[in-house]
C-alpha cells in the first residue's frame, strides 16, 4: 500500500512536470490571440487537439487533486499556452464548467448536501448577469477582456489564499425573506455523525451578489465557483458543505444561459470545445478516485503559481506589454 | 441528459474529424483561423449562425455544433420538471422561478 501511495504521488508530481514542461514550451511566442508557439504549423490540427485532450485531462486531475475548480484552470491557463483567440477558449471554458456541474449535480442532489430552494433564486440571478456578461464580454475588445481577465485571475487567487472559509457559519437568524421562502435544511454530517441544521441571512445583498458573478462568468468564461462558494459560505452563511453542493447546482444553470450566447455567436469551435470537454471529464473522474490517494498541498500551490503566471500573462497582454 | 450530449458531441466529432460527413467547415481550416477573434473567423468561413441554426445542420461543423448545444441545454428539460414539481406542491413561488429561469435559457437559445 505504501509503495502504491508513492507512487501515486511520485506519479502526480510527473504529471505536473509534464504541464509544467508543455506550458514552458508552448509559451515562448507572443499573447493575445496570436499564435503563441513557435513552429505551430509543424503540428496538424488534430495533433493540437489531441494535445489539449490531453492537457485538458491533466489539468482535469490537477483542479480535483487541488481543490480549484477546472473552469477557473481552463480560461486562463489554456489562453496561455494555446494559440486560440480568446473568444474561443470563453466559449470552451463555459461548456467546460457547465460539463463538471453536469456530472457532479445528480450525484450532489441525492446526497442531500445541495439545496435547490437556497439554489433557485441564486441561479435565477447569476443566469441574468451571465447571459448580459456573454453579450458584453464578446463585444468589447479582446485586449480589454485580456487585462480584466488578468485582474480577475489576479484577484480569484488572493481570494483563495486569503478567504476564510467556514464548515458551519453562526447564522443568529434566518432573514425574513429567506424565513419565508423556506430556504433552510438539515443533513447529517459523514465525518462527526451528527445533525446539521442550517439556516441563512443577507438574501437580498446575496441575489445581486449573484447577478455579479454570474455576470463575470459570462464575460470570462470561467466557472463561478470560486466565487459562488465564498458568496454561499461567508455572505449567506450557509454551511461549507451544502454551499459547495449548492453551487454546482447554479453552475449548471448559469453556465447554459452563457453559453448560448458563445455558440449563437459562433465562438464555439469543436475542434476546441469537444477535446477540452472530453479531456476535463475524464481527468475529473480520475482525479476524484485518486484523491483520497494523494496529498493536495504541494499540487495546489503549483496550480495557484500557474494560475498567477496566466493572470499575469493576460493582464500584460491586455496592455500590450506581452508578445 | 449531460452525459449523453457528451457522448453525442464526441460521436459526432469523430464523424466530422474523420471527413465520414460533409465537413462545411474542414477541421484543417477551421484550425487555421482558431487565432482570429471570432467575427472575423465567421467572416473567413462564411458560416452564419441565424436564428435556429441548430435546427437545421446542413454540414458536420453545424452539426458538431449543436451537439455541444444539446449539452448546453441540459438544464432545460431539468428546469422544465422542477416547475411541474413545485407547482404539484403548490409551491407556486418556486414553479415561478423555475419557469422565469427557463425563459432567461430561452432567450439565450434563441439568440435575443
Amino acid at each position: 500500500m505504501g509503495n502504491i501511495r508513492f507512487g501515486l504521488q511520485r506519479s502526480s508530481v510527473l504529471v505536473l512536470l509534464l504541464l509544467v514542461l508543455v506550458s514552458s514550451g508552448l509559451s515562448a511566442g507572443e499573447a493575445g490571440g496570436d499564435s503563441l508557439l513557435p513552429g505551430a504549423e509543424l503540428l496538424p490540427w488534430w495533433g493540437w487537439s489531441l494535445l489539449l485532450f490531453v492537457f485538458c485531462f491533466i489539468l482535469g486531475i490537477a483542479a480535483i487533486v487541488a481543490g480549484v475548480g477546472g473552469g477557473i484552470l481552463y480560461v486562463p491557463i489554456v489562453s496561455a499556452v494555446f494559440p486560440f483567440h480568446l473568444d474561443f477558449v470563453r466559449g470552451s471554458g463555459l461548456l467546460v464548467a457547465l460539463a463538471g456541474a453536469l456530472s457532479a449535480a445528480p450525484r450532489l442532489l441525492g446526497s442531500g448536501m445541495a439545496s435547490l430552494r437556497l439554489a433557485m433564486p441564486m441561479a435565477l440571478a447569476g443566469s441574468v448577469g451571465s447571459l448580459i456578461g456573454a453579450h458584453v464580454g464578446l463585444a468589447l475588445p479582446s485586449h480589454v477582456v485580456e487585462l480584466s481577465l488578468g485582474i480577475v485571475i489576479l484577484f480569484i487567487v488572493g481570494l483563495m489564499l486569503l478567504a476564510k472559509r467556514s464548515d458551519y457559519p453562526l447564522v443568529p437568524s434566518a432573514s425574513p425573506l429567506s424565513f419565508r421562502l423556506g430556504i433552510a435544511g438539515s443533513y447529517i454530517d459523514g465525518a462527526s455523525g451528527d445533525m446539521i441544521h442550517w439556516k441563512i441571512h443577507h438574501l437580498i445583498p446575496g441575489f445581486f451578489l449573484f447577478f455579479v458573478i454570474g455576470f463575470m462568468a459570462g464575460m470570462f468564461g470561467l466557472g463561478a465557483g470560486w466565487a459562488n462558494v465564498p458568496a454561499l459560505n461567508l455572505l449567506l452563511g450557509a454551511p461549507l458543505k451544502v454551499s459547495v453542493a449548492t453551487s454546482i447546482l447554479i453552475i449548471a444553470v448559469n453556465g447554459s444561459a452563457a453559453s448560448w450566447v458563445y455558440l449563437n455567436q459562433g465562438a464555439v469551435l469543436p475542434v476546441i470545445a469537444v477535446p477540452s470537454v472530453a479531456g476535463m471529464m475524464l481527468g475529473t473522474r480520475i482525479g476524484a478516485k485518486m484523491l483520497h490517494r494523494v496529498k493536495p498541498g504541494a499540487i495546489r500551490w503549483i496550480v495557484i503559481g500557474f494560475l498567477v503566471l496566466a493572470g499575469l500573462r493576460s493582464f500584460l497582454a491586455g496592455l500590450g506589454v506581452a508578445g | 441528459m449531460g452525459l449523453g450530449g457528451l457522448v453525442l458531441s464526441l460521436a459526432v466529432f469523430i464523424l466530422y474529424a474523420a471527413g465520414l460527413i460533409p465537413p462545411g467547415v474542414p477541421a484543417s481550416e477551421s484550425a487555421a483561423l482558431w487565432s482570429e477573434p471570432s467575427g472575423i473567423y465567421l467572416e473567413e468561413t462564411g458560416l452564419g449562425f441565424t436564428s435556429g441554426w441548430f435546427l437545421k445542420p446542413e454540414n458536420g461543423y453545424v452539426l458538431c455544433t449543436a451537439a455541444l448545444a444539446v449539452l448546453a441545454s441540459t438544464a432545460l428539460p431539468t428546469l422544465g420538471a422542477l416547475a411541474v414539481f413545485w407547482f404539484r406542491r403548490r409551491d407556486f413561488l418556486y414553479g415561478v422561478v423555475s419557469l422565469v429561469i427557463m425563459g432567461v435559457l430561452i432567450l439565450a437559445v434563441t439568440g435575443t
